[in-house]
């Protein structure tokens, strides 16, 4: 289907769902309320208070012209709105943006009150505002406040006892935004007193608004002939998001001209099918949207039944709806919980349910563009999803809990982290990033994830680079959090490209080159770190100092390398026998010739130092443990 | 005697622009190629103004996935834009298309001769056809080669139904409808297997009038000057393909 066809399905499915409650009804928008006036169904007014700002959020009835309303004559919204448009003594006031606007809101109001879709409630509110007292009543109530000529304040002139209103409305208080509530008519599950939760008055609306609309055309999203929308919504990405998907007033561009002479000849869209997938896309960014640097990321069901969060790294994905979070996870138990998540998921919806995947990002202000819309069987996703967690695997150190424990976990990174290893800066301990690069990688990625489309060789490489300077990195951390990143992308590389199998732990019997290299560097640098006493922690090693150069020449830097460690060894007194043994039995298995010759190690290089680094620091603790035992 | 052909066509991106996002300039592919467009492609292989290339089915052969780039549109007043266009990356299609006469073309009916133009458009798919072929959109290069229809493994060959909502299937130009009128016409696809089989334009329930538009008028001496050629109206004379 096409994303906005999906979308509309997607509305009309969670009409019928739990979710109703937390959709905005079509022909609707909401806006912050200032004022809550109430009235009684004999239309006269009992009470009005200033809203809070927490509670201020009012879902109103609006037009299409009225819920894009810009400029210098905006028009009003059919049943609640600004002072300007319900108070009919607003000029009286002071107001000076004079009475038109009011005219033409009660004209309006009127029409509906006399159609057939009139509620009770409105009837009750239109015979209020017709007196035209509003400001009066407010006045009286205490809640506007009038200098002596009986003018509203432009300012009020004592700060220090500024009432409410001043704080809560921008500029003037006559631009206050007015709510209402009409007591006295039965109440029940759908029918409120106040009027914004009035279920029956919203289908009312509805209702009139839809029967009075013109301009019947083609709907190009449901087939069927109906009232076309020329003004689509926008605020999609957030509240300020001034870009609209469908928009047609470009009359500059090369868009359709040639074939067709107007937009409405190009396409039509009716103005329910547009409101239905309008609605149902901005839920679903405001509920689950990712935003990478501006470009937006929802996955959802049309049924709305659960989906797995692809931009998860596995730590996430398998843990972060549990409650007891493990701090550490082995390889085997997160095989085994990743294949639990995956059942899960696969027994919960049925075969052909659909997951829909769409991105969306404005090149300019005023457009959006859909830059990635995908629908996937749910068990192809699902087996894509596993299939990715599993070979883009390492164990990472580099997440913390609440409690700033380090967590340890086995998995594959998510797509933001492999963004930020691969081309990341560090400032401030914490790596960033550009975010039109970090867009571009991320849905870069998706498509790995998703489509298993193999690993963009830029980005393994990018990220191995950086691996290798560790000089570019204050923070150790940050440097090993690249290190684990590379290792997991290296390691999912070689597995599609080479058909290699590469482990975290040392495999003693791969003689490559490259890997035996990585594996003489970590020795050097373990040998050197553990002689450091607790003062000099910070210390860096010479195998660290070196790093770049030894990954460019091997050789060559191995033996300035090696002329810097016997003060080291011997610090270890008769443990330094064991080292030698450890660089004796790597180096024998290096072919001099080719070790004489290598330059600029590959990917295996980090593989080697990571299983051979790994491998000495956990024996190390494992004495170290033992010989607490002993003590003990 | 025959008249249908199969061919291959395949290209790195094709750009089947939704109409939606058209009008905009945010253009988004559709996810399966319009009538129209193949129409195109096929009448870029071979075309002559006393046929109709009628298209029968496709095969989709790779997994239908997007990619989006950073498009910079010169604007009709000068200076340039931005925009983001969507592509359908890797794409392979199998065509089957048949012509017909173009019965609006009495004045042509010299030329409706099957043999010859069933050879000659065989031909021009071994030659890949004899105009640029681009999918969809001028940018989106493709190629054409000769192809059985069941001759290549598709990715969605055993993957059951696949459904797309409404889309334009096609427009209706008035020298093959006869009415000066310009129509757009929809449908509903539905690809089983990998395969969609088009309906017939003239099928189409859902249709829609754009504007009034003129046939072209074809004057032997002004703006037509084919058939005189020798042997030219006697079919196929034999010798290589």
């Amino acid at each position: 289907m096409s994303w906005m066809a999906t979308l509309e399905e997607t509305y009309r499915n969670m009409e019928k769902s739990s979710l109703f409650d937390s959709l905005l009804p079509i022909a609707h928008t909401t806006q912050q309320a200032h004022i809550e006036v109430t009235i009684n169904e004999l239309s006269e007014f009992v009470t009005a208070n200033v809203i809070a700002k927490e509670d201020a959020e009012t879902v109103i009835p609006s037009t299409e012209q009225s819920s894009g309303r810009a400029g210098s004559h905006p028009v009003n919204h059919p049943l609640m709105d600004k002072l300007q448009y319900v108070a009919g003594d607003y000029t009286l006031y002071g107001g000076e943006k004079g009475d038109s606007f009011h005219k033409k809101y009660m004209e309006d109001l009127r029409a509906w009150c006399q159609s057939e879709y009139a509620n009770p409630k409105v009837q009750a509110l239109c015979h209020y505002l017709e007196k035209g007292i509003l400001i009066q009543d407010l006045v009286r109530e205490k809640v506007l406040h009038c200098d002596e000529n009986k003018k509203l304040y432009q300012s009020y002139p004592d700060k220090e006892t500024e009432p409410e209103i001043f704080k809560r409305v921008t500029g003037n208080q006559s631009d206050a935004f007015v709510r209402f509530i009409v007591n006295g008519f039965p109440l029940d599950n759908e029918s409120k007193a106040e009027l914004w939760k009035d279920r029956k008055l919203q289908k009312d609306y509805i209702n009139y608004y839809l029967s009075k609309r013109e301009g019947k055309g083609l709907c190009y999203i449901t087939g069927e002939l109906q009232s076309l929308s020329v003004n689509h919504p926008s605020k999609l990405r957030n509240t300020g998001d001034m870009a609209k998907l469908i928009s047609s007033n470009d009359m500059q561009g090369f868009t359709y001209r040639g074939r067709f002479l107007s937009a409405d000849e190009a396409a039509g869209i009716s103005y329910e099918a547009s409101q239905r997938a309008h609605n149902a896309l901005k839920w679903l960014v405001n509920d689950r949207g990712k935003n990478y640097g501006g470009r937006v990321f929802i996955t959802w069901n049309p049924n709305m039944y659960e989906v797995p969060d692809i931009y998860d790294d596995s730590y996430d994905l398998i843990f972060g709806k549990a409650e007891k979070k493990p701090v550490q996870c082995t390889a085997e138990e997160f095989a085994e919980e990743l294949g639990r998540y995956m059942n899960g998921y696969s027994g919960k919806i049925s075969y052909y349910d659909r997951i829909a995947i769409l991105g969306m990002d404005a090149a300019t202000t005023g457009r959006m563009a859909i830059t990635f819309y995908r629908e996937s069987l749910k068990n192809e996703l699902i087996e894509n999803l596993g299939y990715w967690h599993s070979t883009c695997a390492w164990r990472h150190r580099y997440k913390f809990t609440k409690q700033k424990e380090v967590i340890e976990f086995y998995g594959a990174p998510a797509p933001r982290d492999i963004a930020l290893a691969a081309y990341g800066i560090e400032r401030s301990n914490y790596l960033e990033m550009e975010a039109k690069l970090e867009k571009n990688i991320v849905e870069c990625l998706l498509h790995c994830i998703i489509d298993r489309a193999e690993l963009p060789y830029d980005i393994v490489k990018a990220a191995y680079r950086n691996a290798c300077h560790p000089q570019n990195y204050n923070n150790y951390f940050t440097w090993f959090k690249v290190v684990t990143i590379s290792c997991a992308l290296l390691r999912k590389y070689y597995l599609e490209r080479e058909k290699e199998e590469w482990s975290m732990e040392v495999d003693y019997s791969k003689e490559s080159l490259p890997y035996l290299c990585g594996r003489l560097l970590a020795v050097a640098d373990v040998m050197e770190r553990r002689t450091y006493s607790e003062d000099d922690k910070k210390r860096t090693t010479n195998a660290m100092r070196y790093f770049t150069k030894f990954m460019e020449h091997p050789c060559q830097t191995w033996e300035t390398l090696n002329k810097l460690l016997p003060p080291y060894l011997a610090k270890h007194g008769e443990k330094a026998f064991w080292y030698q043994k450890l660089l004796g039995e790597i180096s024998t298995k290096l072919e001099e010739q080719d070790f004489l010759e290598a330059r600029n190690l590959d990917g295996r290089m980090l593989l080697g130092f990571y299983a051979q680094f790994h491998e000495m620091n956990q024996k190390h603790e494992t004495e170290k443990t033992e010989e607490k035992k002993n003590e003990e | 005697m025959e008249n249908a052909i199969t061919y291959q066509v395949y290209g790195r991106y094709a750009l089947f622009t939704d109409p939606i996002t058209r009008i905009g300039g945010e253009k988004t592919s559709l996810f399966v190629p319009t009538y129209q467009a193949l129409v195109g492609v096929t009448e870029s292989i071979y075309w002559k103004p006393s046929i109709k290339w009628r298209i029968e089915k496709i095969r989709i052969l790779n997994p239908i996935r997007t990619e989006s780039k950073g498009i910079r549109p010169i604007k009709y007043g000068g200076g340039n834009d931005l925009s983001y266009a969507t592509y359908l990356s890797d794409v392979s299609y199998i065509v089957k298309a048949h012509f017909e006469w173009n019965e609006n073309r009495k004045d042509l009916a010299q030329d409706f001769i099957e043999h010859k133009h069933f050879f000659i458009a065989k031909r021009c798919i071994e030659k890949g056809g004899r105009r640029d072929i681009w999918l969809g959109t001028r940018e989106c290069a493709a190629y054409v080669v000769p192809c059985d229809f069941d001759q290549e493994q598709g990715y969605y060959d055993n993957y059951g139904e696949m459904d797309f909502g409404m889309q334009f299937h096609s427009f209706s130009y008035p020298d093959e409808n006869g009415e000066g009128i310009l129509y757009a016409r929809f449908w509903k696809p539905k690809m089983v297997n990998g395969v969609i089989e088009f309906c017939k334009p003239e099928e189409c329930s859902i249709t829609k009038k754009i504007h009034k538009m003129n046939k072209k008028t074809f004057t032997e001496g002004i703006n037509f000057s084919g058939l005189k050629e020798p042997g030219l109206l006697h079919g196929d004379q034999g010798g290589n393909l």
